[in-house]
């Protein structure tokens, strides 16, 4: 089929052509501006403080550079332009929305492993050596990570031609003005439409306390009083609250405490076992608080005794209030946490205003704005005889049909009545509709590998008994997932990516002769160099090791207890290694006994003994345990330095091919690569190389996208780099401060840092966790990752040596996701056999990149009113 | 041979797949000594622990829990026979993997040897495909080198159009409107020709011809932005540089193309008459400007770069023939027939 003939015909200037006529201008072409950069840092910290929260919340987080590169053509050609003529060029803009992106990307690589910290127990503050020693980790891999994209860039842009469709789309973004005013208000249709489509689906994130006059009784109906009242004719009785149960957007047990906290309010006072228990709360965390400090002491010599005895009465203190909160007199308020609590006690005691616990902060009911669950759209009622709803469309045992599409998703599976096991689920997601719109025919790859996890291997194991008795059918794509889908996913991620690097070997090596040779030849002078490269790799190596080494290196029971004597431990005694690990002790004496064997209170401290305690403390000696700690941190470091390198070439290749990135898989393999090789009690370690590896990968495929749209807008990549590499440190910096300060919200709010129980649920970090957990008791399936790098790597023997990583990139990610972006890619090759593939690339790939814009934008927007006002 | 080298192959990664879900999977029917994972320092028998619940209870719970960090569930004897009496069929365990209690390892064997066979073929099936278009260099699809050619003489022409130009805005149009063409038209053809060149240059060589080409490239994109931003002198430069670096570019191509036939008299904005460069600075009119209906009429017809590289210009759209029309050079891009091209998952 011929392209459209509009774009055949020879055409001489016409009038669209005369309209775009540019006006000449004289001087320098501005690229690297102040006014650019200083534009590109304030977007990509805001970018990344709001994005940092929304990933910790939903589990994956938005590019960046399509919102700056739209936000930077509105300030530097709108704003600046008006003071200096000629600012907000092509090039300009790709340098800020280059900087900005840099500035804001880390953030995935921090939230996927830092919270995990918090997850098993472990204390970050801004004031404390590990955070900061986790944040100067997290700029090493940042330097790395945009660093080892020098020579790679000429391999996969210049050579191998990776699409990177969001880089592609983001040229089409910077070119639109160039290209005239259709492919402008095609950009924008594109947009708009994605901010349509994503509106229903990001605007519940923003609540609005439900109306005190909405609220008309003091008990609440549960939801099967509530189905019966509306079978009855009676929904037109319903107050604010009920339709809100009834609708599913707010749980009874938070509704009932609402009707409570209006019955406080009005009668402005609560009840006298609510403010027992909120008074116990408060002097509980008076007395934890009291600990942290007394502890923080105790590692400071010259330890008082005073300040040992302290600590041991303080913690029978803390138990005694534990058991006298978990005793009947001070029973928990049903549906009420301990920070609402200490709210209603705040007012009864005169210390907050009534009034002021009408908010959603203080455990009030909140009110979504309007989404698609508020549409309504249900399985259909159908009865299993016995006046039930049948369990197969009621899985949450409501009583009420299950909705077919929620804010986030559509349930097509269930709507096309597919056996449960199968999951057909589409993201309400018009970024990933323009993803795979601009990937193309390759994203079938990355489909194919979704249909075989999820509508081969899934029904075939669930079928076959391969899965547990107690999964049900419906539970068979999640089981699934994390016995098998996982470790195979990554495994092929794995091999394919190697069998890439293989085949690429010379390109590899074209483009490092090409590095070298820069500056010297016409092709080269636009090219950084490999000095930098190399300076930059040892600086980021030398910082990796020095925060490996402090962080490394530090007691395995570090600021707990003893091992010889229970009691905690101080800074009287040198802490001394044992097995790869550091031992910290309570006095000289206990590590004297440790150290010579002895015997304290009938235990006699043998390697049996030794090793017992290792063991309780889920501290397997790692193949480095036997090297001079220094040695096996430096080891680390230029292995972590390496994996790096491979891993940023695993990720640039799937952004590259289809614009997702394993990073959380990776996150995974590094933190178990290094549990490997310091051990498995070496968790703080691990989390450290991990968050370094992850930011380093982050930035390298994100900066790969903005050089591929440097290319295709004709920027130096001299020039990116360099603004790059001298900026990209401030990301960490923010994204952990970020990390932290929403901490310590969650912490005061609801006692935990992260997790279940919070509104940060940091599900990339549980999914961490289990790992961690998984590698100490010896879990981790290894063969179904071996097994899966076989398969990815015989995959690329074909025509295309990358085949692996396509296809485990989507049996490893959730289907819902690649199902849309599958759409994309469909949509995009009955695009090009109606309209010919050059129309769709002409006028497709504008408003694809639209799609990707419009939700980016509008996620931005509700996260930082969510953070601004959560 | 293809679809069924493909086939072979999705059936094969389909079987190694499940046959790899079943690396911990250990059937109930095994002996309870199979069992035994060595002796603790006690002198006790440790036994395998479980990964995954066994056996449901009725009530939606596992007759046996798994094992975890605090508790590990070891599949005794004792806890054997439980699973055997309630019909339980086969366990998940934790490491370790003992290859000959997988019961998938003869099938991923075989997938594998699938998947070998199926690279085979398809690699097969490539070569000749291969051969094939090289065999049949007159097909209809534009080869990288008839792209370069066309490249070098869109540059020609554009370089020769500008010098007859006076307002720089006019001479930026010109410069997006035919840069527009050659991002379009020519570099896809050059990328999509990257089999063909692989195969008749090696790697190696198709990665220096691509660095180079890319730099090339990259000055052209770079004019295009320029010219847009109506920074004239740097658009200017970036397609002096971009010639230059076509010369390497066709240096290194396997067949070179032919060179365009060199303009006898490039006009000079001096020689432009001063009707033209009033028109030239009004963007209604069409590119086919005064300036190279000039050097159209100095070159001749039998001088057209492109009709010496093959290429069809359509004279019937034109009133006035141009030295050069690179928007015609997109009829041949048009049937590129990518459809038929040994199909690389490129994107």
């Amino acid at each position: 089929m011929r392209d459209h003939d509009e774009m055949s015909a020879p055409t001489p200037l016409d009038a669209g052509a005369s309209s775009r006529a540019p006006r000449a201008r004289s001087g320098p072409y501005r690229e690297v501006t102040l006014a650019a950069v200083l534009f590109a840092i304030i977007v990509g910290v805001v970018m990344n403080a709001s994005i940092t929260y929304a990933g910790l919340k939903i589990g994956f987080t938005i590019v960046g550079s399509s919102i700056a590169a739209v936000l930077g053509f509105g300030f530097l050609r709108g704003f600046v332009r008006f003071f200096r003529p000629g600012a907000g060029t092509v090039v300009e803009t790709n340098i800020a929305q280059t900087v900005a992106s840099a500035v804001n990307t880390s953030n995935s690589g921090v939230i996927f492993t830092v919270p995990v910290l918090f997850l098993i127990g472990f204390t970050l503050t801004w004031d404390s050596m590990d955070f900061w020693l986790i944040t100067l980790a997290c700029i090493a891999g940042a330097i790395l990570g945009t660093a080892f994209i020098i020579p790679l860039r000429k391999q996969m842009i210049d050579i191998d031609r990776l699409r990177f469709p969001s880089g592609t789309g983001v040229a089409a973004i910077l070119k639109s003005p160039g290209a005239g005013i259709k492919k402008t208000i095609v950009l924008l249709a594109g947009i708009a439409l994605s901010a349509a489509i994503y509106a229903p689906s990001g605007l519940p994130a923003i609540e609005t306390p439900v109306s005190a006059e909405a609220i008309s009784g003091a008990e609440q109906r549960s939801m099967a009083e509530l189905i019966e009242a509306a079978r009855a004719g009676d929904a037109e009785g319903f107050d604010a609250l009920d339709q809100l149960v009834y609708d599913e957007r707010l749980s009874a047990s938070r509704a009932a405490f609402t009707r409570s906290l209006d019955g406080w309010i009005n009668a402005q006072s609560a009840p006298d076992q609510v403010v027992a228990r909120g008074d116990a709360l408060i002097a509980k965390r008076e007395l934890q608080k009291e600990l942290a400090e007394t502890r923080a002491r105790l590692q400071v010599a010259p330890v008082l005794d005073a300040d040992r005895e302290r600590v041991r009465e303080l913690k029978t203190e803390i138990e005694a209030a534990q058991t006298e909160l978990a005793g009947e007199a001070l029973a928990a308020y049903p549906g009420a946490s301990d920070d609402w609590i200490i709210a209603a006690t705040e007012a009864s005691r005169g210390d907050r205003e009534w009034d002021s616990l009408r908010d959603t902060k203080a455990g009030w009911a909140g009110s979504p704005l309007f989404g698609y669950k508020d549409l309504q759209v249900r399985l259909p009622e159908y009865f299993d005889g016995s006046g039930e709803t049948h369990p197969r469309l009621d899985r949450d045992e409501n009583g009420r049909p299950d909705l077919l599409v929620t804010d986030t998703k559509v349930d097509v599976g269930r709507w096309l009545n597919l056996p449960d096991e199968y999951q057909l689920v589409f993201a309400i997601a018009p970024f990933a509709l323009g993803a795979g719109f601009i990937t193309g025919r390759a994203g079938l790859m990355v489909l194919a590998g979704g249909i075989l996890a999820y509508f081969v291997l899934n029904p075939v194991a669930y079928s076959m008994g391969w899965l547990p008795e107690t999964v049900k059918a419906h539970e068979a794509p999640d089981a699934a997932f994390g016995s098998f889908n996982r470790p195979l996913g990554i495994g092929m991620l794995l091999g394919g990516a190697l069998m890439g690097v293989l085949a690429s070997l010379p390109s590899i090596r074209e483009a490092l002769k090409s590095v070298v040779r820069s500056g010297k030849s016409k092709s080269g002078r636009d090219e950084l160099g490999i000095m930098p490269l190399i300076v930059a790799a040892i600086a980021a190596v030398a910082l990796l090791f020095l925060a490996a080494d402090f962080v490394g290196n530090k007691p395995l029971n570090g600021g707990g207890l003893c091992p010889v004597t229970a009691q905690e431990v101080t800074a009287d005694a040198e802490p001394t290694q044992y097995r790869g690990y550091g031992i910290a002790f309570s006095t000289a004496e206990a590590a004297e006994v440790w150290a010579s064997s002895g015997t304290f209170e009938g235990v006699t401290w043998d390697d049996a003994a030794k090793n017992g305690y290792l063991e309780r403390m889920n501290a397997k000696p790692g193949w480095l345990a036997d090297f001079d700690p220094h040695l096996r941190s430096l080891i680390i470091a230029l292995i972590g330095a390496l994996w790096i390198w491979f891993a940023g070439i695993i990720i640039a290749q799937c952004t590259g091919m289809t614009d997702w990135s394993p990073i959380s898989g990776m996150a995974l393999l590094t933190v178990v690569l290094v549990l490997l090789l310091a051990g498995t009690g070496a968790v703080v370690g691990a989390v450290l190389i991990g968050a370094a590896l992850c930011v380093a990968i982050t930035l390298g495929a994100d900066m790969m996208a903005d050089l591929r749209t440097g290319h295709l807008v004709g920027s130096k990549p001299a020039r990116q780099q360099a603004t790059e590499l001298a900026l990209v440190g401030i990301g960490p910096i923010v994204c952990m401060l970020t990390v932290l300060l929403i901490a310590e919200v969650n912490l005061r709010q609801t006692g935990v840092a992260f997790g279940p129980g919070t509104p940060t649920v940091a599900p990339q970090a549980q999914a961490l966790q289990a790992v961690i957990t998984g590698v100490q008791g010896g879990e981790l399936p290894y063969f179904i990752y071996a097994f899966g790098a076989a398969l990815g790597a015989l995959l690329g023997l074909g025509s295309f040596s990358g085949l692996g990583v396509l296809v485990g990139l989507s049996v490893y990610l959730p289907f819902i996701y690649i199902a849309t972006y599958g759409i994309g890619c469909i949509a995009n090759i009955v695009l090009g056999a109606f309209k010919g593939r050059r129309w769709t690339e002409e006028w497709g790939v504008p408003f694809a990149a639209g799609l990707i814009v419009g939700e980016s934008i509008l996620a931005l927007i509700i996260n930082i009113y969510v953070l601004a006002t959560g | 041979m293809r679809i069924l080298a493909y086939l072979l192959i999705a059936i094969s990664l389909a079987v190694g797949a499940a046959s790899a879900t079943n690396a911990y999977l250990w059937t109930t029917d095994l002996p309870a000594e199979a069992f035994e994972d060595g002796t603790r320092a006690d002198g006790t028998t440790r036994y395998v622990e479980l990964a995954a619940p066994a056996g449901d209870n009725g009530f939606g719970g596992p007759i046996v829990p798994a094992s975890t960090l605090d508790a590990r569930v070891e599949i005794t004897p004792e806890v054997l026979a439980t699973l055997r009496n309630a019909g339980v069929d086969n366990v998940r365990v934790k490491n370790p993997f003992v290859f000959s209690r997988w019961r998938g390892r003869w099938t991923f064997i075989g997938a594998a040897i699938g998947l070998v066979a199926g690279a085979f073929m398809v690699r097969l099936d490539a070569k000749r495909a291969l051969e094939a278009q090289q065999a049949d260099a007159t097909g209809d699809t534009m080869s990288p080198e008839k792209a370069v050619g066309a490249m070098r003489a869109t540059l020609a022409a554009l370089t020769a159009e500008i010098d007859a130009m006076d307002d720089e805005s006019a001479r930026n149009a010109a410069i997006v409107h035919r840069l527009d063409e050659t991002q379009r038209e020519h570099v896809p053809a050059v990328v999509e020709g990257r089999t063909r060149l692989i195969g008749a240059m090696g790697l190696g060589h198709y990665a220096e011809f691509m660095d180079q080409f890319s730099a090339f490239e990259r000055q052209i994109n770079r004019a295009w932005s320029a010219a847009a931003d109506g920074v004239n002198h740097e658009a200017e430069t970036c397609i002096t540089r971009a010639e230059e670096l076509l010369h390497e570019v066709e240096s290194r191509l396997p067949t070179p193309p032919a060179p365009p036939p060199a303009l006898t008299t490039p006009p000079s904005v001096g020689s432009t008459p001063a009707p033209a460069e009033s028109s030239i600075a009004s963007p209604a009119l069409p590119l086919a400007s005064a300036g190279s209906a000039v050097a159209a009429e100095s070159a001749g017809e039998a001088a057209d770069p492109l009709a010496d590289l093959g290429i069809e210009i359509r004279k019937d759209d034109y009133p006035t023939p141009p030295i050069t029309d690179p928007y015609s050079v997109q009829e041949l891009a048009e049937e590129d027939g990518d459809d038929d091209e040994p199909e690389t998952p490129r994107i």
